[in-house]
């Protein structure tokens, strides 16, 4: 009694536990309508899905933490593809059409950071400004056209890896995720994300740089995004102008579910790992019971508020605990 | 005469803590009843209770006005029943405006509109029943006195007319003073057989003004006396259960070394453009120093940190010197940079990060020194944090415990501890003991000497002035902008200070 007790409290006390509890429930759900669900191949394809938007969602949230707002990285992804395959098209050397892709995400990472950090522009205006702007000058580059047929080894990239359907994206993406969970948890620059989505003033007295922490969790978000860009052309043997359109909002909800508060100062990768496993879980689910994929945003939304609602029932719980 | 409160066998449990443990006590009408103890010793949630802040159900035991049992499940409960409380941590609306604040809840008017004149006149009526100068139509946040701000929050229950009125630490931002005039409205309210609980660390006060007084440690009533049957020794005694050595004494240790210079230092009014708050201020901190800003509160003490530090910028213009050499500081983090350091008035606004733990609040401004590369080392940082953690007694079930939860002066030992360990050249301390209990200041006290030993400068601002006076090497004294006397040694004594702002 004593113990569960004390295991029910460390579950209380973490804040990724109501993602945890919902990554369960539907594999619980979904299995038990087809046992196909939980085959090593199957989940291998949700977190194929999953590391698509992992790869955004983890550098995303240590920009959440950091109390910053970005909504532009949708189309970071588009033009990052398409500078890939423009690159290639040329026949630059693959390694350097992807630098070029990553390049081109630094660059506009800066020029987000540059107008929100340092001229001061609120950050959910101006970022969704970028984000018309650039999704506007893919069009005007590409006149809407995709561009196909890459080389092998450049696809190679998005559809192989090291084993049958362990995917190149997923080491990478798994990768990814433990590096910014160590620096978010464990480094200077994490303690200074969490510090200043806490408390702007007491982080600015205790002399962290301001500035330059939050230019930095811009430009990791928008660098990631590129490397998404350069995956998803690979997959589709294809650069599209409209790779990643729409992709904002989903994201930050992934983010959400796993804990991250939008006001910052609160949140873990691992949670966001297992929102954006939620995620893809629901959308495979939805395929495998053979539910018309038209209930995926209901759904969707519904979990989404699930979430929330777990989250302050966990809190609720915590404040008002007996012993 | 029958008591018109009893709390009987109160029991109140937070996760991991036994805030209080069976504590009971009774209140008569008009009497004025002192609540002391150690930071956590539950003095604050105790009053909670009693506020229906914490209400009905969230407790163990039972509560009785005239007799009778309550439920007190809610403020307004509380507030129906005669009960207001002045909370430890200011929460004042700084938009709106005196009259607002001080009437919010009973707004005089129609169900949707307010009746502004009729508000301003019956404000300003009771603002010159307790003789307090203030301007029922001006918006909070240009009043830039934080002693204001607290005298404020004081009148806001009182003008509600309790007949219970509790006040938790109501005097940590007053200078002598604001306290006495508080003291003066408060003995009026006696006259009107209003009854008092009153919290505060500053025993004198205790002494001054309450009939008798309750002991809490650690979440028991371990006494209770009438004022006059107890010494103040006696009363710290039993609050921290140990034996305080006798009087502290500071050690001058200050060097003739320069370490920091100020000169020409300039901050305009930002409300009246024709009048300075500093005008062309100089000074020198010496080496080991325990150099003082003297003054009443709104003389400029918090500013003259603040614009030193680059945490106030507006039209500020200043040449500053470290060790000599002449340095920008445009933002706190060139002041951080160049050797400063800065603990603010206010530690919920500036001073905390309320999410972080105990342990990464103490570290925030230390990182640089725990860095093992790549990550934070955290056996070190606990060490390190543990070390300051346990020399000011903070009380809590560990280091990892979420500051949010922790007492306010347990709070402000964090921010203390915070800036304790960043080892810097010059510590701005503003009001660093707000808060603390006698042992604990004690203990704060220690470390500076061992800091300024090491050759740390201290320039120091502090309401409290016996403590004020204690610490201090030197002191200058502001007034109008200006530094009106410098005063070394045995000629800081209050009627030395006061003869200057006067
Ligand atoms: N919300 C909370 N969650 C968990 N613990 C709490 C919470 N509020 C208070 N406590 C704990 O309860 C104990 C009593 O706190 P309380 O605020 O009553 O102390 P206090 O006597 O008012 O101290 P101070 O002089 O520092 O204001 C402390 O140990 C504190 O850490
Ligand atoms: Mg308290």
């Amino acid at each position: 009694m004593k113990l569960k007790n004390k295991t029910m409290q460390k579950l209380l006390n973490k804040e990724e536990s109501p993602a945890l509890i919902m990554v369960l429930l539907i594999m619980i759900l979904v299995t038990a309508v087809n046992s196909t669900f939980v085959r090593p191949d199957n989940l291998l394809d949700i977190l194929r899905t999953t590391s698509y938007n992992l790869l955004i969602a983890a550098p995303l949230t240590c920009l959440m933490v950091c109390g910053e707002m970005d909504l532009c990285f949708g189309s970071v992804v588009s033009l990052a593809g398409i500078t890939c395959g423009w690159l290639l098209q040329m026949e630059v050397p693959i390694p350097f059409a992807i630098l070029g892709a990553l390049a081109c995400g630094f660059a506009i990472g800066m020029l987000k950071a540059v107008l929100l950090c340092n001229v001061g522009l609120p950050g959910f205006i101006t970022t969704l400004g970028i984000q018309y702007a650039l999704s506007g000058l893919i069009l005007l580059l590409t006149g809407g056209q995709c561009i196909n047929y890459f080389p092998e080894s450049f696809k190679a990239l998005g559809q192989r890896g090291p084993l049958p359907k362990l995917y190149w994206t997923i080491i990478v993406a798994l990768v990814i995720t433990i590096v910014f969970h160590f620096i978010l948890s464990k480094t200077r620059l994490g303690r200074s994300f969490y510090a200043i989505g806490g408390n702007r003033e007491t982080a600015k007295l205790a002399g962290i740089n301001i500035g330059k922490v939050s230019m930095i969790s811009h430009v990791m978000v928008s660098v990631c995004a590129a490397l998404v860009g350069v995956f998803k052309a690979a997959r589709f043997n294809s650069a599209q102008p409209n790779a990643g359109s729409g992709t904002e909002l989903l994201l930050m909800c992934g983010v959400i579910i796993g804990g991250t508060g939008i006001a910052g100062g609160k949140g873990t990768v691992i949670g966001t790992l297992l929102g954006c496993f939620l995620m893809a879980e629901i959308d495979n689910g939805l395929i495998l019971t053979r539910v018309s994929s038209y209930w995926n945003n209901l759904i969707f939304g519904v979990i989404l508020i699930l979430a929330l609602a777990l989250d302050l029932y966990r809190q609720k719980k915590i404040a008002s605990a007996k012993e | 005469m029958k008591p018109i409160l009893e709390m009987k066998h109160v029991t109140k449990r937070f996760p991991g803590v036994l805030a209080l443990d069976n504590v009971s006590f009774s209140l008569k009408q008009g009497e004025f009843l002192g609540i002391c103890g150690e930071n956590g010793a539950g003095k604050s949630t105790l009053m909670k209770i009693l506020s229906g802040s914490y209400p009905y159900g969230s407790y163990e035991g039972e509560l009785h006005i005239d007799g009778k049992p309550v439920k007190m499940d809610s403020i307004s409960t509380a507030q129906a029943l005669g009960i207001e409380m002045a909370y430890q941590e200011l929460n004042v609306m700084l938009d709106a405006t005196v009259a607002e604040n001080l009437m919010v809840g009973n707004l005089p008017g129609g169900k949707y509109i307010v009746d502004f004149k009729k508000l301003y006149n019956m404000t300003r009526e009771f603002l010159d029943k307790v003789s307090v100068d203030l301007d029922p139509a001006q918006i909070l946040r240009s009043v830039t006195n934080s002693g204001q701000i607290q005298l404020i929050s004081i009148l806001r229950a009182i003008i509600k007319k309790p007949r219970i009125l509790v006040l938790d630490e109501p005097t940590t931002a007053l200078t002598g003073n604001e306290v006495k005039q508080v003291f003066a409205i408060l003995e009026q309210l006696r006259k009107e057989g209003v009854s008092i609980l009153y919290i505060s660390h500053k025993l004198d006060e205790v002494f001054e003004l309450c009939d008798s007084v309750l002991v809490l440690r650690d979440g028991k009533s371990v006494a209770f006396h009438l004022i006059n049957e107890v010494s103040q020794n006696q009363l710290i005694e039993e609050m921290v259960g140990r034996n305080l050595e006798n009087q502290y004494r500071h050690k001058n240790v200050s060097t003739d070394e320069v370490v920091l210079s100020v000169k020409k230092l300039h901050i305009p009014n930002p409300n009246i453009s024709t009048k300075n708050i500093i005008d062309e201020l100089s000074f020198e901190v010496h080496r080991g120093e325990v150099f003082g800003l003297g003054g009443l509160v709104g003389a400029g003490r918090s500013e003259v940190l603040g614009a030193i530090f680059g945490q106030l910028t507006n039209g500020v213009k200043k040449i500053i010197e470290i060790e000599g050499q002449e340095i920008q500081i445009t933002k706190p983090a060139d002041a951080v940079a160049a050797g400063l350091a800065f603990l603010t008035e206010e530690r919920r606004s500036s001073g905390l990060v309320i999410n972080m733990n105990i342990r990464e609040n103490i570290s925030l401004a230390s990182l640089k020194k725990l860095k093992g590369y790549p990550a934070i080392n955290e056996r070190k940082e606990t060490k390190e944090t543990g070390r300051f953690y346990e020399k000011l007694r903070i009380k809590a079930p560990s280091q990892e415990t979420r500051v949010g939860n922790l007492s306010g002066g347990n709070q402000q030992k964090v921010v203390l501890a915070k800036w304790l360990m960043t080892e810097c050249k010059v510590l701005f301390l503003d009001e660093p003991t707000k808060g603390i209990d006698v042992g604990a200041k004690r203990e704060f006290y220690d470390i500076i000497d061992e800091l300024t030993q090491k050759g740390m400068a201290v320039v120091l601002v502090s309401s409290d002035m016996p403590e004020f006076i204690s610490l201090c090497d030197r002191c200058i004294v502001l007034a109008d902008g200006k530094a009106q006397a410098e005063l070394a040694g045995d000629e800081i004594t209050q009627v030395n200070i006061i003869k200057e702002v006067v």
